[in-house]
């Protein structure tokens, strides 16, 4: 038996077969894979293998990550109504494997509109609490416990003379677990009333011109629903970013989103996350190339960030094209780091990306206006979101319920 | 453990013999999830003990304890974790290479992932030596792609 032993031990092999190896890595996330690409000039060309790549990304997306663990999905269209060219919003809850259960769901309406329709901002929504804004107006909305907090105005916005206006910004939305305390950021902008009808009443026309100052200088702000107030803080963003996306990411303390900037006559874009609890920024450049077609002539590319299986990653798609890219964020800071995971369509039909889900669905929107479909990443298929209502405008969000309370007032 | 064949009256188990010659049994069942001993079944009968050259009597005990929790539904995430437990890399490996002989996939699958996780943070050099892959980069081309994936490197400490 002992001469049995050692024989066992002889025959271990030191040299895996690769296939074999393959079969290992794939399951291992990307950095390490990165990383491992110094093993040997075959392993540094792993993702360029189109056999490795199509398992690597379908083991990606399938294993749910826990940022999903007990959320849900929300809907939520604004639609017109045509007779009174009033606008109104539609959100519902989605169930099941392909979404088929759907539960609808009430604004609050703190303002007693009779059709209270609200924009959800994307960021923040795994915080159980909804970031609702309505041009100016900005609700904090526990849909759970159905308490919302309407945002007080800060005073930076009505430190200009009255024939200015302040134009506000959120940029995101999230939950600070250091200090217990759910923040928003956002940039206020100001602008002078040049058309005579918008001064409000008691401000003369004659008084705008002997004003002296011309121009006040745009800042950040965030607030603390804990202090329910706004700060002004100093961001290292540059002025002359703009956000090139509607909707932003929250995961993990950090709100992402969008940017792009000129640089020498050239567009930069940039994924830029704020810490919320040390309340820095810091910027990831995205590679002009990493979504380049060799055949396209244009280069003008729309972007949008989503999450894929809790990754932040850049869907990307020419104009005129319906062929979409997704790339997904190997570190955040690390330029380099982007991966190209995905290449699909063209899907004709399709205008663009309004959210994901779990499991590697995409949700888009319809060329014709009709009701909004997703993109299985897995079985590389489009499905039909049955018995939804097309929409003047759709977005898809990841909801985690929240039994705490806002803490808030209702108004 | 050797045993002694069970007899051919009885086709609810199945006699496995090892590489170094010990005999197992195990059920019926459980084998048609080892696509090899399945075959071999096929091929030789099931009153035959089944010669499994390139298993050991160290890992099929092993496998059989995996398949029997296996066909009553057993499996779960703590048994799996408890299973690899006090197992080393290299004793995960010759198991790893035991199911792939055995195409017994459903162990497969749980020990290629619990491999990953073990390799995750490792260093270029562990992953080679285990993989017993030979370097092929020139000193110039290797430093040159570490550079490029300086990143991947952060936080991960190498060995020499």
């Amino acid at each position: 038996m002992v001469m049995a032993k050692s024989l066992t031990i002889a025959k271990v092999s030191n040299h895996i077969p690769e296939d074999l190896a393959f079969s290992v890595l794939y399951k291992l996330p990307l950095k390490s894979l990165k990383r491992f690409g110094c093993v040997s000039k075959t392993w540094s060309l792993l993702f360029q293998n189109p056999n490795f790549l199509s398992k690597f990304r379908n083991n990606f997306i399938s294993i749910p990550h826990s940022y999903y663990n007990d959320t849900s999905l929300l809907l939520n269209q604004v639609m017109y109504n045509h007779n009174n060219s009033q606008v109104y919003s539609s959100m519902h809850s989605l169930f099941g494997e392909k979404y088929e259960n759907r539960l609808k769901l009430e604004f609050p309406n703190p303002f007693q509109q009779e059709d209270p329709f609200f924009n959800i901002l994307c960021c923040g929504s795994i915080t159980g609490i909804l970031c609702l804004s309505q041009h100016d107006k900005v609700i904090l909305w526990n849909q759970t416990t159905d308490e919302f907090k309407v945002i007080p105005p800060s005073s930076a916005e009505s430190s200009v003379p009255p024939h200015w206006d302040a134009f506000t910004f959120v940029y995101g939305f999230g939950y600070d677990h250091v200090s217990d305390d759910y923040k928003i950021i956002r940039d206020v902008s100001f602008y002078e009333i040049t058309d005579q009808n918008r001064l409000p009443s008691d401000v003369q026309w004659e008084d705008v011109w002997s004003t002296s100052q011309t121009y006040y200088e745009p800042l950040w702000e965030i607030y603390s629903l804990r202090c329910n107030s706004w700060r002004k803080i100093d961001v290292d963003i540059p002025r002359d970013w703009e956000v090139s996306a509607e909707n932003g990411l929250f995961m993990d303390g950090i709100c992402h989103w969008f940017s792009s900037c000129k640089n020498n006559g050239e567009d930069e874009h940039f994924l830029v996350s704020f810490d919320l609890t040390n309340e820095v920024s810091f910027a990831t450049l995205i590679p002009l190339d990493l979504d380049i077609d060799v055949n396209e002539k244009c280069n003008l590319v729309e972007r949008q960030l989503i999450m894929l299986n809790g990754s932040i990653a850049s869907i990307s798609w020419y104009l005129h094209t319906s062929i979409f890219h997704i790339s997904v964020l190997g570190e955040l800071g690390v330029k380099e780091s982007w991966t190209k995971l995905f290449v699909f369509g063209p899907l004709p039909y399709i205008e663009y990306p309004i959210g994901a889900g779990k499991n590697g669905h995409i949700f888009f929107s319809k060329k014709d206006g009709g009701p909004p479909v997703y993109f299985d990443l897995i079985t590389q298929m489009i499905e039909e979101l049955g018995g939804v209502k097309g929409a003047h405008y759709s977005q898809v969000i990841i909801y985690k319920e929240n039994l705490l309370s806002i803490g808030g007032i209702n108004h | 453990m050797a045993q002694e064949a069970s007899s051919s009256t009885s086709s609810k188990t199945i006699s496995l013999k090892t590489g170094d010659g010990e005999i197992f049994e195990i059920e019926a069942s459980a084998a048609k999830q080892m696509k090899t001993v399945q075959r071999l079944i096929d091929d030789l009968g099931d009153d035959i003990t089944i010669p499994l050259h390139n298993v050991f009597s160290k890992e099929l005990p092993k496998i059989i304890e995996y398949y029997k929790k296996d066909i009553t539904g057993e499996i779960t995430k703590d048994f799996e974790a408890e299973f690899v437990k006090d197992l080393n890399d290299d004793e995960v490996k010759v198991l790893f290479l035991a199911a792939n002989y055995l195409d017994a996939n459903k162990l497969f699958e749980f020990l290629s992932q619990n491999i990953a996780d073990r390799l995750e943070s490792k260093s270029v050099e562990y992953v080679r030596k285990y993989f017993g892959v030979e370097n092929d980069f020139t000193p110039e081309e290797e430093s040159k792609l570490r550079e490029e994936r300086a990143w991947s490197f952060r936080g991960i400490k190498e060995d020499e």
